[in-house]
């Protein structure tokens, strides 16, 4: 589709023809079937993206023999062309998902049990809170992470109101594991040279167990 | 010397180096020993900062950390994309250590010297001194050596497996505990060793030994926050005044915190004088907006903070008769 947008400029240039707007040289998201109206002029509906969004109808008035198709096969079929008229539709607000964040944890589990695990949290809200410690049913862990808990395991715990796309806000509690990197061989090579860097500095030594004589 | 470490949690400095500086000392000269019992957070947070003031400081380390093993934990801390606090600490003393000996101010050595039960750490005869005073390791025994390999091992990267954080492991029986003795006065150092069913290990070790000084503290640092596991008769009937003055930090976290009422009851029974750096029940968690702390208790079984107020317990003994210390409490230290 990304072709499609810059054949188009290319148009532009070769006929001089300047009504596109710069937003125009983007993505198209999405199409619509142009359409034959009775004055002879074409519709080719495009939704583009060139940062937001923006929905634009083209249309011109070449004569085509079909009455209908693609928006796509209309700007390749259709030489030379140029759009005559450009509106651009007001944004319509559109009920988004949203979550106003209140509170943040970072948690490291320290133990694992039948049903719970006990984990220490930090609070990233506010640092100057000393760390909790907290018990958590594994309930409340996503399914996909179950296999996350374990000791050692990092994850965020954010509390915050959710308003879905029906603008219902309800106050809700989200646990989410880490998915860290494995370790690879790299990495283990890596800690053994560094291993064997401080023990050829350190682990040499045998210190007597006399005094110091200070 | 200053044994462990951790923060002040408003300063963030390490709560042994305000004192000191409070006191007037001379960190860079007086201090002689820096001595790490293990590499968990609660006993090492800021240990390098200290390290970095007392120029002249030995440091001292378990002996059943001088395993590769644990320089391999301690590697782990550069090279992990998590955070592990207790081996970066070690990481950190480790650099200090090396940049002393670079700028040439100990030519000798620049490793730590690896304490195990049995050796003498310090000792201070001369130099126009009115009590001699002695510094011995009690602990690790050498029969915690292969333990080591077992709790350290666990902490290493394993191929193909995610990162994660260190987490300490129990039971704990690679702590250096310290025996001090300055004139007639004498100080048992717990550490958080903890006991064993097996004579070779823990607080039976330490009370089997043959090589141990003699004689009976009158002050006892209370191994792991006064827990039952480490608790043990012996050392209370064998190498403990009657009555000594007995000092514990508490632990608040874990499922139950430490010392627990049944814990408290039962060091009371050894001893009138038991005193506790803050309350041993822990901190209720700081408040935060009513719609934070609904949600919270609602997802959360339990919750606690588990670093609190600090308290301060100061115990000052005459070193020719060491008998009757003077206490004093300072910020939320309490007596129980």
């Amino acid at each position: 589709m990304q072709s499609t947008v810059s054949r188009y400029q290319a148009m532009q240039e070769q006929y001089g023809e300047t009504v596109a707007k710069p937003s125009w040289t983007g993505t198209i998201l999405a199409e619509g079937n142009w359409v034959l109206d009775d004055s002879d002029k074409i519709s080719a509906p495009l939704v583009l993206a060139t940062g937001p969004i923006t929905e634009a109808k083209l249309t011109s008035a070449w004569d085509v023999e079909e009455e209908s198709g693609s928006a796509l096969d209309f700007l390749a079929r259709v030489k030379p062309f140029v759009p005559r008229e450009v509106f651009r539709f007001p944004a319509i607000p559109q009920p988004a998902y949203r979550f106003r964040v209140l509170q943040k944890w970072e948690g490291t589990v320290t133990s694992v049990g039948d049903n719970e695990f006990v984990a220490v949290i930090r609070d990233l809200t506010d640092l100057s809170f000393p760390p909790e410690e907290a018990t958590f049913s594994v309930e409340e862990v996503p399914e996909p992470d179950l296999s996350l808990v374990f000791p050692g395991a990092t994850f965020y715990w954010n509390v915050g109101y959710e308003t879905t796309l029906s603008r219902q806000r309800k106050r809700v509690s989200v646990l989410r594991f880490r998915r860290l990197p494995a370790w690879t061989r790299s990495d283990i090579e890596a800690v053994w040279r560094t291993a064997a860097t401080l023990k050829s500095l350190f682990g040499l030594r045998d210190k007597p167990t006399e005094s110091t004589g200070i | 010397m200053v044994v462990d470490s951790c923060v002040e949690t408003r300063s963030g400095r390490p709560i042994a180096l305000e004192y000191l500086e409070q006191l007037g000392v001379d960190i860079s000269k007086a201090v002689k020993l820096v001595v790490v019992t293990h590499w968990h957070d609660d006993h090492i947070e800021g240990a390098s900062v200290i390290l970095r003031a007392a120029q002249q400081a030995e440091v001292v380390c378990s002996a059943a950390l001088s395993r590769d093993e644990f320089f391999e934990a301690v590697a782990v801390a550069k090279c992990a994309l998590t955070e592990w606090p207790g081996t970066a600490e070690f990481s950190a003393i480790f650099k200090t250590l090396t940049e002393r000996a670079a700028s040439g101010v100990r030519p000798k050595s620049i490793g730590p010297t690896w304490a195990m039960a049995g050796q003498c750490l310090l000792s201070l005869r001369n130099m126009g001194r009115k009590c001699p005073a002695e510094v011995h390791a009690l602990s690790p025994s050498s029969g915690s050596m292969s333990l080591a390999f077992h709790e350290i091992a666990q902490l290493l990267p394993e191929y193909g497996r995610p990162h994660r954080r260190a987490v300490a492991l129990r039971p704990n029986q690679l702590a250096v505990v310290l025996w001090v003795r300055v004139g007639d006065a004498r100080l048992l150092l717990g550490s958080d060793l903890e006991g064993s069913t097996s004579p070779t290990l823990g607080w039976q070790a330490v009370v089997r030994s043959t090589t141990r000084p003699t004689g009976r503290a009158q002050i006892f640092k209370v191994p792991h926050h006064g827990s039952k596991n480490a608790d043990s008769p012996e050392v209370w009937d064998q190498m403990l005044d009657s009555s000594p003055h007995a000092l514990l930090t508490p632990f608040a976290s874990g499922s139950t915190p430490i010392p627990s009422e049944t814990d408290i009851a039962r060091l009371r029974r050894h001893t009138e004088h038991l005193y506790c750096t803050s309350p041993p029940r822990g901190w209720s968690p700081p408040k935060r907006p009513t719609a934070v702390e609904k949600t919270a208790n609602e997802v959360a079984r339990k919750r606690r903070a588990i670093v609190g107020p600090m308290g301060h317990i100061r115990v000052r003994s005459n070193c020719e008769s060491p008998s009757s210390p003077s206490v004093e409490l300072f910020g939320s230290a309490t007596a129980l």
